[in-house]
């Protein structure tokens, strides 16, 4: 059984603190800008790269077992996107539901917002640090998102799912249970009550138990 | 400039080519890439950046740069990151990020506000530019730059098909560095005339020799980065692009042809509407499609300089 992890984009610690709580097996890499990994060859981020490296993992590592792909925060976006073409047989998202939706102006005002706020960042546009984590990756990647365009991307998704959601997600509690009934497949959702990665994981395990 | 009533033929044969030799051709690191600068005129004398449209580069405007020089500006036309020979993408994820290059261009390379002249894709990018970051723009010249269709917004009908065509592409791209080898730049001037209708022999000819080099094997590729046309998906529709049109306030002018042309695919209701999110002045230029400037300079300088003579250098 194949389960690799791409952890939050602008972790501080990388994929070390989900290695440190999750089992050996499992596959946690750094991804580009964190931790061992430098930072991408144009020190930009975008969720391609985190998907790219997904998906060639499990290229490489896949048993007959499947694979699982985790994709935590804002990763859980390109970990589904892989999921839709069928890069993987089970797919879980941690805190991944995204938050209150937007109007055009707002997404507008975000984009902008991030992009002025790099431009002030002198850390953020001078070469990036050969390792550790990269101040450029704290800006996030700027999706634009909407109700229609996630509800049309996770129909696309009939592997089996597992959302999790732990007191930092900033998706509205109210909201959680509708979004989950987009999935095209069979969906768990799983609410924690402390932000807590070994809980996390034993929420995973449990389930990839459950689905054999 | 009146509405065309010309017909529909391509100007091919008619069309000037006059193309000048840069002033100046230099490399600037700017936002962690490098960028290819292009420079026409007088370095003190108020700057003009010139963007070009999706896969093409800024040897485009070797025509109507030296014309915008001439008027007493500073032309600088760069290559987008991922275009010509700047430096690469990781991704066509990458809108806002070429929004951030030529903010930080403008800003700590030219030093200060400037106008700009741009086709298509760089008319996209000017609009966001200007609305992100208004202290850094003058005004805008937009040649057939409103944006693609409505439909061009919708999400194909089988998204798990598209996202696999997707991820096969980028991983041939990555793990296979497999690009297409050309014969020669005439096959792929050849190419691109057949792909866009109205442009001349000529132009097709400079197009392709100066975005294409040397490819592994012996034979001539792109320029362009191929990873420009792939990305994970996200939403993009027309109200925001609405939204991103109607955060510019500097002075914009449009300028549009008449006549079909690939990439010409907005309806004139349509592109009436955007002229309107803008608050732009619109111009047509008779008897041209998508390349404007190319197909026409003297209409278009003319056009350009009617409006610099009312909104100032």
């Amino acid at each position: 059984m194949t389960v690799v992890l791409l952890h939050d984009l602008g972790d501080p610690a990388g994929g070390a603190g989900w290695r440190a709580a999750a089992p050996t097996d499992w596959i946690v890499p750094d991804l580009p800008g964190h931790g061992a990994t430098p930072a991408t060859r144009t020190g930009h981020y975008d969720p391609m790269s985190a998907v790219a490296i997904g998906r060639w993992t499990m290229a490489h590592a896949a048993d007959e077992r499947g694979a699982t792909l985790i994709g935590v925060g804002q990763h859980a976006h390109g970990a589904l996107v892989d999921a839709a073409g069928g890069g993987c047989d089970r797919v879980v998202i941690v805190d991944g539901l995204w938050g209150p939706w937007r109007t055009p102006s707002e997404e507008v005002d975000a984009c902008y917002g991030m992009i002025r706020a790099i431009a002030s960042d002198p850390a953020a546009t001078a070469a990036p640090p050969a390792s550790g984590l990269d101040p450029r990756a704290t800006y996030g990647y700027g999706v634009m998102v909407s109700p229609a365009f996630c509800r049309r991307l996770w129909s696309a998704i009939d592997q089996p799912v597992l959302v999790i959601e732990t007191p930092a997600s900033v998706t509205p509690p109210e909201a959680r249970s509708e979004r989950v009934s987009w999935f095209g497949g069979p969906t768990t959702l799983i609410e924690l009550d402390a932000i807590d990665r070994a809980g996390v994981v034993d929420a995973i395990r449990e389930w990839i138990e459950r689905a054999g | 400039m009146a509405e065309s009533g010309a017909g529909t033929h391509a100007r091919s044969e008619s069309t000037p080519f006059t193309p000048a030799e840069p002033d100046r051709a230099e490399f600037v690191d700017v936002d962690r890439t490098t960028l290819r600068l292009w420079c026409w005129g007088d370095p003190t004398a108020p700057p003009v950046l010139l963007l070009h449209g999706a896969y093409d580069h800024g040897r485009m405007f070797d025509d109507f740069a030296p014309r915008v020089a001439a008027l007493g500006y500073h032309a600088i036309a760069i290559d987008f990151r991922g275009h010509g020979d700047s430096g690469p993408l990781d991704t066509g994820f990458a809108w806002s990020l070429l929004h951030l290059d030529l903010a930080l261009l403008i800003r700590d390379v030219i030093g200060g506000p400037v106008g700009v002249i741009a086709h298509s894709f760089g008319g996209g990018q000017s609009i966001g530019l200007a609305g992100a970051f208004p202290e850094l723009v003058r005004w805008l010249v937009v040649i057939d730059g409103l944006g693609p269709p409505p439909i061009a917004f919708v999400l194909p009908d089988d998204v798990g098909a598209s996202i696999r065509a997707n991820a096969s592409r980028t991983d041939r791209i990555l793990f296979d560095q497999h690009r297409r080898e050309w014969p020669s730049v005439e096959d792929m001037a050849a190419y691109r005339a057949k792909h866009n209708l109205r442009l001349s022999p000529q132009w097709a000819l400079h197009l392709a020799r100066h975005g294409s080099r040397r490819g592994p094997d012996g034979g001539w590729v792109w320029k362009a980065d191929p990873m420009f046309g792939l990305g994970v998906p996200s939403e993009f529709n027309v109200e925001l692009l609405a939204e991103e049109q109607r955060r510019v306030r500097c002075p914009v002018l449009v300028l549009t042809g008449t006549e079909h042309d690939t990439w010409r695919d907005l309806t004139p209701e349509q592109e009436t509407e955007r002229v309107g999110w803008l608050r732009a002045r619109h111009v047509t230029v008779p008897d041209t499609g998508h390349y404007v400037h190319l197909e026409d300079p003297e209409a278009t300088l003319h056009a350009v300089t009617t409006f610099l003579d009312e909104v100032g250098p």
